[in-house]
């Protein structure tokens, strides 16, 4: 893998950005293809946006309690294809069961899936073939660190390019409980369509982009016979989920009801079908990374007629499985016409050293 | 023979007999104590009406029922008032399983004992994101990653105070962090929460509109924490200073082991230089949301972690697993003094009552009365 070069002698940090792109980007090269040659090698695999990496004698994922010498990460992950998250540990656990089955992998008889991240306490992940199911937890600082750390992990396991897709659950803007919405364009709290960051004391913004084309194709993965809609709109991504997404029945609250409804109807005007906590960084990350990436959520109510989820536990579990529904069929679609769906197989990960192994767990326990 | 064994197992009987009662009564004072406790909270609370908690929802008292939707509990089929009225202290960290182990050791520290057969129940299992044990006057729980999780937490622990009418409850998050500039090991008691930008403020968006939340944290609380550290025992320091929150762990923390890293080595010492001439002593991702939110409901609130690294030697963890385990109950230890400062406090105040106590005590002890106190108690 060939070094990058990183110019030591700028300090501005604005300034360094600013001439970073300007220089590197050549006469005749769009971003999109700049983007990609920043962040993939010849062979398909990520390259990271980061020339430390290569210089570090292991990695540690502190967060996924793994390490890139004390496990075999291109064995273990090596064939990954689809990396899908959502908030939960269990959601995502039912999950990797489920698409256990629509894809047809098979486990050796008489074992079972495994969190593999269970000793860092904080994620959890399943890896079934070339998917793997990961917890990202709620809002966007905890989305961030899982997806630095998955982002390592792709480029430490020479994944050729992977698609992230988060599967989640919303808050509808006019939109009836139980309506499948995939994500056009992330928002933040002042309709940006980026992703804020404050590095080194300073402020920039990063684009929160979606890939425009994975999410019309999974919209055409949607059956007339759902008994459900699936609509493709935009998303508003709040840092708070009371004050911030206009409720009343937060613990505080400053403002009317007609105030919050009015609010709720700029939103709706500018084409915002539903409000979450994760998809800005979601998008600012992996568009940052070269990732082709979608955001897949259910709505578990309108907001526009009122605040609080009231829908049946058996109703809302069947609505949980509709963005799986929906992710599970694009995956399947992928893997037939790659010709790879019968060639699934489960094959063990290796520890390449098992005294750095334990370290890494307990190391990963320790941090937070 | 066989008028051996009997005589055997009537001896055994009578052991095992003398234990239960011994079992019993000690359940029976503990219980009457925690009796006790609730009926003069109650008494309280009629001869003040108004709650110490302010600059709450005025909508509060409309919501029939109030879901609290990611603890899984809400006011119709919990009575909170019953369940959580005696709570004095919310403790918080990152963890499910560090929240439960504190909550075992807590439960050690102040002397409350359960039944063998029994262990805490996490009362938010159905929320599916935090984990929530309750420990007597004390409760424990898990806040996840970063302001947006500890604020979802915070909202509706603060909306429980709330409907439970908790008298004064105090607010303790316990946690690791990064040092700046002090000795890994060292407790810090946070004085204020500053963002990535060195501002004491937790800002939302609030229709659109950016809000601001003043994040100092409770001076008397910090500094009655630091007074339980014991400098000659304990083999660490304790200090006050400024906690950085950041929100982000990579870039907004200046690590240079991310996926993404666009500034020097250099730059990263720079920043964190500055961070330390302005008295800022750790980094963690929490503590604005929590200074502010607890802040704005008048209720008292603390942040101790432990600096398992000083960032200014690096960015990896070099010391051993035990040793970090070791670190990691310094907060604890510190945090389980002061309750049992606080309520030993009020117990020193009970010795007077020491008549009443056995009275309850005996009267508990009655058979026609025994179940109450242990309905109540549920």
């Amino acid at each position: 893998m060939p070094p990058t070069i990183t110019d030591n002698q700028t300090h501005d940090f604005k300034a360094h950005y600013d001439c970073a792109h300007r220089s590197s980007l050549q006469d005749d090269e769009t971003d999109d293809a700049y983007v990609k040659r920043i962040t993939r090698y010849s062979d398909g695999t990520v390259k990271l946006r980061n020339s430390n990496i290569e210089l570090m004698d292991q990695d540690i994922l502190y967060h996924l309690a793994l390490g890139s010498e004390s496990h075999d990460l291109q064995e273990m992950f090596g064939d990954v294809k689809f990396v899908c998250m959502g908030g939960t540990p269990k959601r995502m656990e039912n999950f990797a069961h489920f698409i256990m089955n629509e894809i047809g992998y098979k486990l050796p008889a008489g074992t079972q899936l495994q969190d593999i991240s269970a000793y860092s306490y904080r994620y959890s992940m399943y890896k079934v073939g070339p998917v793997l199911c990961v917890s990202h937890g709620m809002g966007t600082p905890s989305v961030s660190i899982l997806m630095h750390e998955m982002i390592k992990l792709m480029y430490h396991a020479k994944c050729k390019d992977p698609v992230f897709i988060r599967i989640g659950t919303c808050g509808g803007i006019g939109v009836d409980g139980g309506t499948v919405i995939i994500t056009e364009d992330a928002l933040d709290g002042q309709l940006r369509n980026s992703h804020e960051f404050t590095i080194l004391g300073k402020t920039i913004h990063r684009p929160a982009k979606l890939d425009k084309k994975l999410a019309r194709e999974l919209k055409s993965l949607a059956s007339p016979d759902d008994p459900y809609d699936t609509i493709i709109g935009k998303t508003l991504c709040t840092n708070d989920f009371y004050e911030g997404q206009g409720r009343l029945d937060g613990a505080f609250c400053d403002f009317s009801e007609n105030e919050k409804m009015a609010y709720l109807e700029k939103l709706r005007e500018n084409g915002v079908v539903n409000i979450e906590m994760e998809s800005t960084i979601f998008a600012a990350l992996t568009h940052h990374a070269g990732i082709k990436a979608a955001v897949v959520c259910v709505a578990l109510l309108n907001r526009l007629n009122g605040d609080q989820v009231n829908a049946p536990k058996e109703v809302m579990n069947e609505w949980q499985a509709r963005p799986q529904i929906l992710v599970s069929r694009y995956i399947r679609k992928v893997l037939t016409h790659n010709g790879q769906l019968k060639a699934l197989f489960g094959h063990q990960g290796s520890i390449k050293s098992p005294r750095r192994f334990k370290l890494v767990q307990q190391e990963s326990q320790a941090h937070e | 023979m066989s008028k051996s064994n009997c005589s055997d197992c009537t001896c055994r009987l009578a052991n095992e007999v003398g234990q239960l009662k011994a079992i019993v009564n000690a359940q029976s004072r503990t219980l009457a104590k925690l009796v006790r406790q609730m009926k003069e909270g109650c008494k309280k609370d009629e001869e003040a009406k108004e709650s110490t908690l302010c600059g709450l929802n005025p909508c509060l008292k409309c919501l029939q029922p109030d879901i609290l939707y990611h603890l899984g509990l809400n006011t119709e089929t919990t009575d909170f008032p019953k369940v959580f009225g005696d709570v004095r202290f919310v403790c918080m960290g990152g963890t499910p399983g560090r929240m439960e182990n504190f909550a075992y050791y807590v439960m050690q520290e102040i002397g409350l004992k359960i039944n063998a057969a029994t262990k805490l129940r996490n009362i938010s299992e159905a929320g599916q994101r935090f984990s929530l044990f309750k420990v007597g006057p004390v409760l424990c729980a898990s806040h996840g990653m970063g302001c947006p999780s500890i604020s979802i937490l915070l909202h509706e622990l603060i909306k429980m105070m709330y409907h439970a009418k908790c008298k004064d409850p105090v607010f303790i998050r316990i946690g690791t962090s990064g040092g700046i500039g002090v000795e890994p090991g060292t407790v810090i008691i946070s004085s204020e929460a500053i963002d990535g930008r060195l501002n004491p403020v937790h800002e939302i968006l609030v229709h659109g509109v950016s809000v601001q939340h003043a994040s100092q944290l409770d001076e008397s609380l910090a500094d009655e924490i630091k007074m339980c550290h014991d400098p000659c025992k304990d083999k660490y320091e304790a200090v006050i200073g400024r906690t950085l929150c950041a929100h982000d762990f990579y870039e907004g923390q200046s690590r240079l082991d991310g996926a993404f890293c666009e500034y020097t080595p250099e730059m990263k010492k720079s920043y964190l230089e500055t961070l330390q001439s302005q008295q800022v002593k750790n980094i963690e991702m929490e503590s604005l949301a929590f200074a502010a939110l607890t802040s704005r409901a008048n209720i008292r609130g603390a942040v101790v972690c432990v600096a398992i690294l000083n960032r200014l030697n690096g960015d990896q963890i070099k010391t051993p697993h035990d040793v970090l385990s070791k670190w990691e109950k310094r907060p604890q230890e510190l945090v389980a003094r002061y309750i049992r400062k606080v309520l030993y406090h009020n117990d020193d105040d009970d010795e007077s009552e020491q008549p009443e106590d056995e009275a309850e005590a005996g009267a508990a002890g009655g058979g026609d009365t025994q179940k109450a106190p242990v309905e109540e108690a549920e």
